[in-house]
């Protein structure tokens, strides 16, 4: 019988710092970079979509090993002999929140379109990861076409208007 | 979100050049130009035709309006990044 683990508390400073660590190349997606963007929302668990490379998958391996990121049944994430074509999202526990590798979000053509218009933001604590614009954001929104995100992906274009009207960058 | 920029995303989720979607719709080039750029604002047929050419169409999503979202997010463009994620882990040392 599996033994049921504790919900741990969100600390996406702890993941973060291991991808860090490990110097992973990715881009921040979802609902935890809209949050970094100014969208009012709350999420316990962080998107990703990393480099494919493959030193860079390895690396990433290591970043998720060591907040014993685990999938559902317990398996370790084994990105590189995933099928992505088969698994395009691979939602991982670790010890310190969810975790979602997203390859391929929708709409995109993962990490090399992403990180284009990504923007190094400053959370804190020595951390700079990088985000994808509020663009691209609110484009996977809508390229998912789920209604449930139609409040949201309204969210991501005011975001974007207001942004653009007080003639300011969101980068700071 | 203007007209221009729904054409625009349209285009880019299809994959299209410009004048790729202007041959599908049988419009001339600087024709797209100008809707993209909102210079001019195409008929809502105009626009129905040019989405259906990039493989979208227009449907209605009702949603509830929510009045207090400028506010709030107007708030939200006020902080840092790393003051709008403390704000959202419930830190204490969050700003606004």
């Amino acid at each position: 019988m599996a033994r049921r683990r504790t919900q741990p508390r969100f600390d996406p400073y702890a993941i973060l710092a291991a991808l860090e660590k490990e110097r992973t190349a990715y881009v921040l997606i979802g609902a935890f970079a809209r949050v970094i963007e100014g969208s009012d929302e709350i999420t316990l668990g962080l998107d990703l979509t990393p480099s494919m490379r493959p030193d860079n998958l390895r690396r990433l391996e290591l970043a998720l090993e060591a907040i014993s990121a685990r999938r559902a049944d317990g398996r370790a994430p084994e990105l590189e002999g995933t099928d992505f074509e088969r698994e395009p999202v691979v939602e991982l526990e670790t010890d310190h929140g969810r975790v979602k590798v997203v390859p391929f979000p929708e709409g995109t053509r993962g990490y090399d379109d992403l990180r284009r218009a990504a923007i190094r933001e400053p959370i804190g604590r020595g951390l700079r990861p990088s985000v994808a614009s509020p663009s691209d954001l609110a484009r996977m929104l809508g390229a998912l076409g789920r209604e449930e995100d139609v409040p949201k992906l309204v969210m991501m274009r005011r975001l974007i208007e207001l942004d653009r009207d007080r003639g300011l960058s969101i980068e700071w | 979100m203007t007209s221009g920029q729904v054409i625009r995303e349209a285009r880019l989720l299809a994959g299209l050049t410009q004048q790729e979607l202007a041959e599908r719709a049988g419009v001339p080039r600087s024709s797209i130009v100008r809707w993209e750029r909102d210079a001019v604002e195409p008929g809502f047929d105009t626009a129905r035709r040019l989405l259906r050419a990039c493989g979208f169409d227009l449907s209605l999503v009702r949603y509830e309006a929510d009045e207090t979202v400028d506010e709030r997010l107007s708030e939200r463009l006020e902080l840092t990044p790393q003051e709008r994620l403390l704000a959202m882990l419930g830190e204490p040392d969050a700003g606004g």
